[in-house]
């Protein structure tokens, strides 16, 4: 091979050398910009999660504000919300403070109940229980926690900390309603009682949950939550989760003289 | 020649060659895969009696697909699985695969990044927030990045090759 063809070939095979390492400095910024990017923002994606769900958790429950009929509790341990001298219709709501659908049946129509609570036109009766009593913990345990506090609270209490509990569900199977923070929404909502804490520590009021479930499901026959009885008639789910259809039935009910 | 995806690259250039064999034959079995399991989540996501899965204190798919965050933004999470599985067979028929247009290629890194993404925020939902695994949801997650590794090592040969 002439001197000539020999450098050619040399300026070839750095040239091909050249391309090669322009190639593998190609791959490099890819899995750079790739895997870099994804991971980057996966970080972001993780941390996001792990603050809204500390926030969820931390959150600070408010006082309820607007109108709301007078609320009394009842020897069974249910809550009563009237005006004074109405006695019927009679609305009752069977919930537990674990149960998803109970937290959308509030959000759809809880303003609705107390609205119609507040206009005279009906007398609801609260009766939270122990629905999920078979069920593994953490759900059991969250149920059972979560109605024994709500009996704690101060009958003028009840719809702020009803609202409270309902806003910090846990999601279904995670841990949560712990007695610290079951306490402290208590005090966020203006629970003063020096025997409130007690009473939510130390399960104070396990017997009176008891036999308000053993009152819900043996002698009401309720086998799910949410369920809502206009003057002892069970409603479908169709006119108590329908805040139109729920105000319908109360002034039918009420119209009706029952 | 680098086969970078560039404009004056594609011009008056030739299509590129496929991918190798095993590249669409496992796309293809992944995608299929992730399809059919996002076909069953969706039916029983609006019928929950359909929904076959064992449970344990940590394996219980019941309580993952109804939870809060089997939905985004209202949209089941199960559909946008549908979407993305649909939309990635497109990114891989044999027209896609031969054509020069920049997009595609670049649709098919982006589709399974957003993809990768998905399953680091569901998976994170499902150990921080819900301590419950779900299954079939586990063999979505697993065909995704299996996918994401599938694009990104031809990706890696394509821009490799030289000519």
């Amino acid at each position: 091979m002439s001197k000539a063809a020999r450098e050619r070939s040399a300026r070839e095979r750095l040239a091909a050398e050249r391309k090669r390492q322009a190639a593998r400095d190609k791959q490099r910024r890819l899995l750079a910009i790739v895997l870099g990017s994804v991971v980057a923002v996966a970080l972001i994606v993780v941390a996001t999660v792990l603050v809204v769900d500390q926030k969820s958790k931390n959150g600070r429950a408010e006082p309820h504000t607007g109108a709301l009929a007078p609320l009394s509790r009842q020897d069974d341990g249910s809550i009563v919300m009237a005006k004074a001298g109405v006695t019927k219709p009679e609305l009752e709501i069977f919930e537990d403070f674990q149960c998803p659908i109970c937290k959308q049946f509030e959000a759809a129509t809880g303003k609705t109940v107390e609205e119609l609570a507040v206009q005279g036109k009906v007398k609801v009766v609260y009766r939270p229980f122990h629905l999920f009593g078979q069920q593994k913990d953490p759900v059991r345990i969250n149920s059972l926690r979560s109605a024994e506090a709500a009996l704690c609270v101060p009958a003028d209490k009840w719809i702020s900390y009803h609202d409270a509990l309902f806003k910090f569900q846990p999601a279904e199977g995670s841990e949560g309603f712990s007695p610290d923070d079951l306490v402290k929404w208590g005090k966020d909502v203006g629970v003063t009682d020096a025997n409130f804490e007690k009473c939510v520590r130390d399960e104070q009021k396990k017997s009176t949950v008891d036999a308000m479930t053993n009152y819900a499901l043996q002698q009401r026959g309720v086998d799910g939550t949410p369920t809502v009885f206009l003057n002892g008639q069970k409603l479908d789910q169709s006119q108590f989760m329908n805040p139109a259809g729920l105000r319908a039935a109360v002034e039918a009910a009420g119209a009706s003289g029952k | 020649m680098t086969q970078e995806m560039t404009a004056e690259g594609r011009a008056g250039t030739a299509s590129p060659p496929m991918p190798p064999a095993w590249f669409q034959v496992a796309a293809w079995l992944l995608t299929l895969g992730g399809f059919g399991i996002s076909v069953y989540l969706t039916i029983s996501h609006y019928d929950e009696g359909a929904l076959v899965c064992s449970a344990t204190s940590t394996i219980d798919c019941h309580a993952v697909t109804t939870s809060k965050y089997s939905s985004l933004l209202g949209i089941p999470m199960p559909l946008l699985g549908l979407a993305f599985f649909v939309g990635f067979a497109a990114l891989l028929t044999p027209w896609a695969l031969r054509a020069t247009w920049p997009p595609l290629r670049w649709g098919r890194v982006a589709a399974v990044s957003v993809g990768v993404l998905f399953v680091v925020y569901l998976v994170t939902v499902e150990l921080v927030i819900l301590h419950k695994i779900c299954l079939w949801c586990t063999g979505v997650h697993v065909a995704t990045v299996l996918l994401f590794l599938l694009v990104l090592a031809d990706e890696f040969r394509r821009i490799g090759q030289v000519d």
